[in-house]
């Protein structure tokens, strides 16, 4: 994973998948950063472990946004029923 | 090109797991998209095991990659902490409203699949089984995309078949001939052939490729597909399955089938199988004595094997599921293992033993029959199409009454038609399984030659269905004492059970 602190922004390039791995790593160096990007264009999936940390991180009012996420992703959101509540919009870099 | 994995349970194994699911199941055929399904699938079931089964102590988890002509399964096998997943169940309502996402993980893992299944085997530990179905086009959609005609199977400005045509190629089946066998079969058959992965081309194509089977191909001078007949490699064993054949209508009783026949012997010889064997139909006996011309021989009737559905050609008013008989044909005269024959059931085995020419030495019972003192190995195989599942005990060991009652009650939730076990016979303690077995509403089924690593196996069934013997019909004399000796102990179980408020067994 390669990661940049910017003022109050964390960018991370994933270079897997975004799963309970990669969601520590990126805890780990999170501290008290009130934006996360993380580009996953070379991420297959994004499990769950990683949708719940999304949710608690957006819960919390961090700033999230996420560039080029795998098209499962879409699916995986919304069997765990979280497209009733996030503003993909905001949270899915064009 | 199946693989068996024994993995330590540390977050940092899951992704390396996980990049090997998806390639494997590229490899295997699965399109990419069903691939990275599948390793999601896989990475949710892995964490889970991670974090609740092992809770991130040391651990360890097997993982099985199984390859079928019609589709993948993962088996993964942990021995953590006792689990109910219906007890930890998903809901959307309590994630939304108070962000408890319990059991998430193994919602997303379910919905990734065609086939989700948990199994707790007690003390054996939990086992998570997911199957992916390699979902191709059928042929009828191939032949759409070009300019074929559906009903004699021939392309534009391709020849047709000529009936008096009598000179015949035989070639070995390539990858590239996926395509004429599946028209072969739709030409042949329409939709009534049994074995649905034929009308599968890109199917076909993979299994030749992965050796997974081979056969041959008839054609005309002008090299026009006629004929197809083709063995399946058992898994674990050097024997196979003659399941495919076809010869077309115009070109029938030319000998090919024979012609074809004789070469796939000689290839299967080539290719060190010890046997082949056909499962024949007993709702006619049309394919049994097909079987019996060309010297195979009946050693076990398999009850309520499949549902008539499988079976597009058959009566439509069928009124049960279809038993079928196994008929084998030795290609070695090597039987190396000597067997210890049941008492219960050694007149009826050496009567199945001497219908081949050579047979294993038969040894005598000792008085006392000393127990394997290593650990019970057994493996499960859950057949989702027909409802039913074998196990295969590949070692009795210490605790073989409780690692096999485990094994039924992980299985009874599914409801099945019905469980056949294969019990070795190189071991006397297989006079002891016999008897357990019964107790435990098991019933005979007949002799598995060579049937796994190279060894004969004993093969008892549990049927759940209500069957009418009336209905199965057998043509040898061999084949009709099995049906009696299977009718009497399945009576027996009948007749018990109605005297008695409940079942017994499983």
């Amino acid at each position: 994973m390669k990661y940049e602190k910017k003022k109050q922004s964390l960018l991370v390039e994933l270079e897997g998948e975004f799963n309970l791995d990669a969601v520590r790593k990126i805890s780990e160096v999170l501290g008290e950063q009130e934006e996360l990007v993380i580009d996953l264009s070379r991420s297959a999936f994004v499990d769950s472990n990683a949708i719940v940390f999304i949710h608690r991180l957006m819960e919390k009012g961090t700033g999230i946004q996420l560039e080029n996420p795998p098209e499962i992703f879409y699916e995986v959101i919304q069997i765990l029923g979280l497209h009733q509540k996030w503003d993909l919009n905001r949270l899915v870099k064009p | 090109m199946e693989a068996h994995h024994y993995l330590e349970m540390r977050l940092g194994m899951i992704e390396p797991e996980t990049d090997f699911t998806r390639r494997w199941c590229v490899n295997m055929g699965l399109p990419l998209n069903d691939s990275v399904r599948m390793s999601l699938a896989v990475d949710e079931i892995l964490n889970d095991i991670l974090l609740h089964a092992y809770k991130e102590q040391q651990g360890y988890v097997e993982i099985w990659y199984q390859y079928s002509l019609s589709g993948i399964e993962i088996v993964i096998q942990e021995m953590g902490e006792p689990f109910d997943p219906q007890r930890h169940s998903f809901s959307v309502e309590k994630a939304l409203n108070e962000g408890d996402f319990e059991g998430a993980g193994l919602e997303v893992a379910r919905r990734m699949v065609d086939h989700f299944l948990f199994l707790n085997r007690g003390k054996g530990g939990k086992e998570f089984r997911l199957v992916s179905q390699l979902d191709f086009s059928h042929v009828k959609e191939e032949a759409q995309n070009e300019v074929i005609d559906v009903v004699t199977g021939v392309r534009a400005g391709e020849e047709p078949s000529d009936e008096s045509e009598t000179e015949y190629r035989l070639y070995s089946v390539t990858s590239s001939d996926a395509e004429d066998i599946s028209r072969l079969i739709y030409k042949t058959y329409g939709y009534s052939y049994s074995k649905e992965d034929l009308y599968f081309p890109r199917r076909i194509e993979l299994a030749v490729r992965h050796g997974y089977k081979f056969g041959t191909i008839a054609r005309t001078k002008n090299g026009f597909p006629v004929g197809y007949f083709a063995v399946i490699r058992n898994s674990d064993s050097p024997i196979g399955e003659i399941g495919e054949a076809v010869v077309s209508p115009e070109h029938r009783k030319k000998g090919l089938m024979k012609k074809m026949l004789d070469q796939l012997i000689e290839m299967s010889r080539r290719r060190g199988l010890m046997g082949i064997y056909g499962m024949a139909l007993t709702v006619h006996t049309i394919s049994q004595k097909v079987n019996e011309t060309f010297g195979f021989r009946s050693t076990a009737l398999m009850l309520a094997k499949s549902p008539p559905s499988v079976y597009k050609g058959i009566r439509e008013d069928y009124p049960q599921p279809v038993s079928l008989l196994l008929d084998f044909l030795p290609l070695t005269g090597q039987w190396d293992r000597p067997v210890w024959l049941p008492n219960r059931y050694e007149p009826i085995i050496i009567d199945l033993y001497n219908q081949f020419d050579n047979h294993p030495v038969f040894v005598s019972l000792p008085e006392q029959i000393e127990k394997d003192r290593s650990d019970t190995r057994m493996h499960l195989d859950i057949q989702y199409e027909s409802n039913t599942a074998l196990i295969v005990v590949e070692r009795y060991g210490d605790s073989f009454e409780t690692s096999s009652l485990q094994m039924f009650r992980s299985i009874a939730e599914l409801n099945l038609t019905s469980v056949y076990i294969d019990i070795p016979l190189d071991h006397p303690w297989a006079e002891h399984a016999v008897e357990w077995l019964k107790k435990k509403r098991f019933l005979f089924a007949g002799l598995m030659p060579m049937f796994h690593g190279e060894r004969d196996y004993l093969r008892m069934q549990s049927i759940e269905a209500d069957l009418d013997f009336g209905q199965i019909e057998t043509l040898t004399s061999i084949a009709g004492k099995l049906k009696k000796l299977i009718k009497k102990e399945y009576d027996e179980i009948r007749e018990k059970e109605t005297v008695t408020t409940g079942r017994t067994g499983r």
